[in-house]
């Protein structure tokens, strides 16, 4: 009996190892053989490969989604890797979410590279740890100045815009050397949006401290109308901006306090991810390190569907875009204030680069809202090999209640770059003086 | 503008040159550039005996004004060590009302008066041509703090009050076309300055800042044509004020304003950041009071003169986070203390051997008000915030001795009767209070936009409280073009004759805006 078992225990091992090859190899198979354009007639076939917010959109017919393959290995670079590489084991999670330096049980002054290089998926606190490896590769940029155009379109087109700039500072996550000391109120990231057209909202500016504590962030808005300076409350991170689909939380996917929120992991995933270029952009930094964005794509954003005169989907949807299959994990999102304006959302990370590239959020209820699709290009320094994985060319926020879309789109301009040193931008820059200076 | 005026402006334009020419051996400059603006054309109409007694069954077109306005911004990218050439900034607007042609008939006000620069006619009230603003920033970032000094043309700001002026005296209002329709920026008269603005290197829980100001730029609340459209509710930019004292009587009278252009003004504010919550602010303005503080009348002549005095502004002003668990708020005062306001009599003193009438009083004057902002979830009226604002407001006259000392006003500070072919009806009155309450918020995707100012003044003394309601609703039509549609309606007793209601009268106006920015 004992054989006739084992032989059935090795049967059953083999099968099972058989199945997870197949399954494995399966989706690999399905990758590869992915027609030039999935579309409402064949979306079924390939429904694993979309997260539900977006099937939906393709069985709608608002969505064609065009496969295809990049031209280069989208991950972060070299230098970046070796040093998340070092941090394995320096860093936790404590019970509250906080992320904590192992030696001294506070919360780390600065990390440069991912703080949990390996993640273990049976580890109780991995959905948290991946967040935060999302949050320290965004951090890697030191500072960044965008040219921004935010677009609300409707189902005809775009109804109205504001362009300018988006400056921030995150004073954690910087490489060696590149440390800010003198941070007396222990801030972690600094946020400036200095909007420059039309002019009826020009000189419409924000600025934000967010705090590496539990403190409530500080928030100051300059009114154009009155010419001053005013507090404003924080609550308003997770309330609409400027009467748009986002929030101050959702920009760039996350951008929020990582311990408000509670994490929980859901499982993997291979989705179909957005590129905007099929091929890498060279990108040369300047001298003092400073790295200039160049895009694809020229205008203030990638194409979308109302600025097509043939396309017959949603006026938002983007256009001239490569989908690429892309390993992520479902990263589950809950906030811990009960009065934050959104209920559960769902995160597809990938696994390889952190990028999140969709989330599903829904409302307090627990109805479905809001899904959000990052679009990204790949460029690279061929000196240094830094890149500019994780950043965004187009973050696309669709209401699905009242079918209402808010793209924040970057695009060139002379006057912005990532890897912005210490030099060109810093915590001076984000002072109540020159938010005056800046606003008019 | 006098001699030496355009000698201040071109010493200006000269500095700028001689910057740029320094500067710009700087191999590094990469100079940037910005033009944005918009043109957009007003209608207004005025229905003369107020919405309430009639909709606009008796309403004329007081105002046609298409208005071209642009911001030029040359960003030089120059950097010298710590210091830096931030920004020199331009702001041009250009206006033509049509109504003085559509409706001539209606308006019987001289080309040109003439007598100075600030006695507008009809021309200038027609035309507008006018580089409001022109400044050039230059900054210092360094060890020793933050700074810049930004001479030039431009507007700055003092306070947290929004219903009435406090401390921000420091830009006249322009009352000579428009006043309750228009952003505040934008009934603000630019003024020639130097600012030095810096602030401390960063500490721990506390900012300082300091902001200086010296204004050789000396120039009046400026107005329409006194006497010209004062007391004609079918034209003019003044109704509903058509009463307030004491223009109402100068129709007829040939109006010169007489304004200390020699002069200087200056101020200093030091405001204090105080943990991430509260700001708080102390300031001191030496003033040359933009409102009339003097107005002679020499009735045999039929000519009257207003000036301009000197006082002290002595202020502050704070703003504080308010947070109780997940209740936020910002709680916001100010005070201002002036030392030399002018009061106007509502019975005007004629000495009899001139003929010379005396229509104001200085008095000390203090304003306070205290004001809360909410943004608040109401989902059954927007997906948006809605933000709501409550603000009080309370002015009393510091020294009251003889400002009532007149036999021909009763016990409760009311005068009637008439000056000339005017029927006067008026209250000098110690204490005045006022209240708002304001919101707006965003429908449909934030492509229309409504918003509600409500003002009123409580009853006093047998009199009603009167109100002000100030509804509107703006649309994105496309993305560069809007439109707007706006109303104002005094509501309550139109016969009030005290503090903030003096001169509020029944008058209602409609307003709509079309226009096309970039």
């Amino acid at each position: 009996m004992k054989i006739i078992k084992s032989i059935f225990k090795c049967i059953g091992l083999a099968m099972l190892c058989m199945l997870t090859i197949l399954l494995g190899f399966s989706s690999s198979l399905q990758a590869a053989e992915l027609p030039n354009a999935i579309d409402k007639k064949n979306c079924a076939q390939y429904k694993d490969f979309f997260v539900p917010a977006m099937y939906r959109a393709v069985e709608r017919g608002d969505y064609v989604i065009t496969p295809g393959k990049i031209n280069f290995s989208y991950k972060h670079d070299d230098m970046f890797l070796a040093a998340s590489a070092k941090n394995k084991g320096k860093f936790d999670v404590n019970a509250n979410g906080d992320l904590i330096d192992k030696s001294t049980g506070k919360y780390p002054d600065n990390i440069y590279g991912m703080p949990f290089p390996n993640i273990d998926l049976k580890d109780p606190k991995v959905a948290d740890k991946i967040i935060y490896n999302f949050d320290f590769q965004r951090y890697r940029f030191m500072a960044s100045r965008d040219n921004i155009r935010v677009r609300w379109m409707d189902k005809r087109g775009e109804e109205r815009y504001a362009a300018g700039y988006d400056q921030r500072l995150y004073m954690n996550g910087r490489p060696q050397g590149q440390e800010i000391g003198d941070n007396p109120n222990k801030i972690l990231t600094y946020e400036f949006q200095n909007i420059k057209e039309p002019m009826t909202v020009r000189g419409t500016n924000t600025m934000g401290y967010i705090y590496m504590d539990n403190k409530e962030n500080s928030n100051f808005a300059y009114v154009p109308a009155i010419r001053r300076i005013r507090q404003t409350t924080s609550a308003s991170r997770s309330d609409p901006y400027m009467g748009s689909d986002s929030w101050m939380d959702a920009n760039y996917m996350w951008g929020g306090k990582t311990p408000s929120m509670k994490w929980k992991y859901l499982g993997e995933k291979t989705i179909l991810a957005s590129f905007s270029s099929p091929d890498m952009l060279p990108a040369n930094s300047l001298p003092d390190g400073r790295m200039p964005r160049v895009f694809p794509f020229t205008g203030p954003s990638v194409q979308m569907g109302f600025e097509n005169s043939n396309w017959k989907g949603a006026s938002w949807a983007p256009q001239n875009i490569t989908y690429v299959p892309r390993k992520v994990w479902v990263i589950e999102q809950y906030p811990k204030d009960p009065y934050y304006n959104w209920g559960l959302h769902i995160n597809y990370v990938d696994q390889e680069s952190y990028t999140i590239w969709y989330k599903e959020v829904y409302e307090r209820s627990g109805d479905f809202r809001t899904w959000a699709t990052m679009i990204v290009h790949y460029s690279e320094d061929p000196k240094t090999g830094r890149n500019n994985t994780g950043d965004r060319d187009t973050s696309l926020y669709i209401d699905e209640k009242v079918w209402h879309a808010t793209s924040t789109n970057n695009s060139a301009d002379p006057q912005s770059f990532i890897f912005l040193p210490a030099s060109k931008l810093n915590h001076k820059f984000f002072t109540v003086n020159n938010f005056l200076l800046l606003s008019k | 503008m006098s001699m030496k005026k355009w000698g201040g402006v071109g010493y200006f334009v000269f500095a700028i040159l001689v910057m740029f020419g320094f500067f710009s051996s700087n191999a590094d400059a990469e100079m940037t550039t910005s033009f944005h603006g918009l043109f957009e054309s007003n209608l207004v109409i005025r229905d003369i005996n107020g919405m309430q007694y009639g909709f606009f069954d008796e309403a004329y077109g007081v105002q046609q004004r298409n208005t071209l306005k642009f911001d030029v911004d040359v960003y030089p990218d120059i950097q010298w060590g710590s210091f830096s050439v931030e920004k020199i900034h331009l702001t041009y607007r250009g206006a033509y009302d049509s109504i003085f042609d559509l409706r001539a008939h209606a308006f019987n006000i001289r080309d040109n008066i003439g007598l100075s620069r600030f006695d507008y006619g009809l021309r200038d009230i027609r035309f507008e041509n006018d580089l409001r603003e022109a400044f050039i920033d230059l900054a210092y970032k360094g060890d020793l703090g933050d700074g810049f000094f930004r001479p030039g043309r431009q507007i700055v700001s003092w306070g947290e009050g929004l219903l009435e002026t406090l401390n921000d005296v420091i830009n006249p209002p322009d009352m000579s076309y428009n006043l309750f329709f228009q952003n505040p920026d934008d009934v603000k008269t630019p003024l020639w300055m130097g600012r030095i603005n810096y602030s401390i290197p960063s500490m721990s829980g506390f900012g300082l800042n300091f902001d200086l100001l010296w204004v050789p730029d000396i120039r009046p609340t400026q107005n329409g044509p006194l006497d010209g459209v004062a007391r004609n509710p079918k034209a003019g930019f003044q109704a509903p004020f058509v009463s307030i004292t004491p223009f109402a009587d100068l129709k007829g009278f040939s109006v010169r304003e007489r304004v200390p252009t020699n002069e200087n003004e200056y101020g200093a504010k030091v405001s204090a950041a105080i943990g991430e919550r509260l700001n708080v602010s102390v300031l001191y303005f030496r003033d040359v009071v933009s409102d009339p503080n003097g107005l002679k009348l020499y009735l045999r002549t039929n000519q009257a003169e207003v000036t301009h005095n000197k006082q002290h502004v002595y202020g502050g002003f704070f703003s504080y986070q308010f947070l109780v668990g997940s209740f936020e708020a910002i709680i916001r005062g100010e005070i201002s203390r002036y030392t030399a306001y002018p009061i106007s009599l509502a019975n005007p003193r004629v000495n009899p051997a001139t003929f010379e009438a005396t229509a104001f009083l200085l008095k000390p004057v203090t304003k306070t008000t205290l004001a809360v902002d909410k943004d608040l979830r109401l989902r059954w009226l927007s997906k948006d915030l809605t933000k709501v604002t409550f603000e009080w407001l309370h002015k009393v006259i510091n020294e009251w001795d003889n400002v009532l000392d007149d036999p021909q006003i009763d016990k409760t500070g009311r005068v009637t009767g008439r000056i000339g072919a005017v029927k006067k009806d008026r209250r000098n009155i110690r204490e005045a209070d006022a209240f708002s309450f304001q919101t707006s918020t965003a429908w449909f995707g934030s492509k229309v936009t409504p918003s509600i100012l409500l003002a009123c003044s409580p009853g006093k003394h047998g009199d009603g409280t009167t109100w002000m309601l100030k509804p509107g609703i703006k649309w994105a039509v496309t993305p560069n073009m809007y439109t707007d549609l706006r109303m104002q309606a005094f509501l309550g007793d139109a016969n009030a004759s005290y503090g903030f209601a003096d001169g509020i009268k029944v008058a209602s106006e409609v307003t709509l805006r079309l226009g096309y920015e970039w």
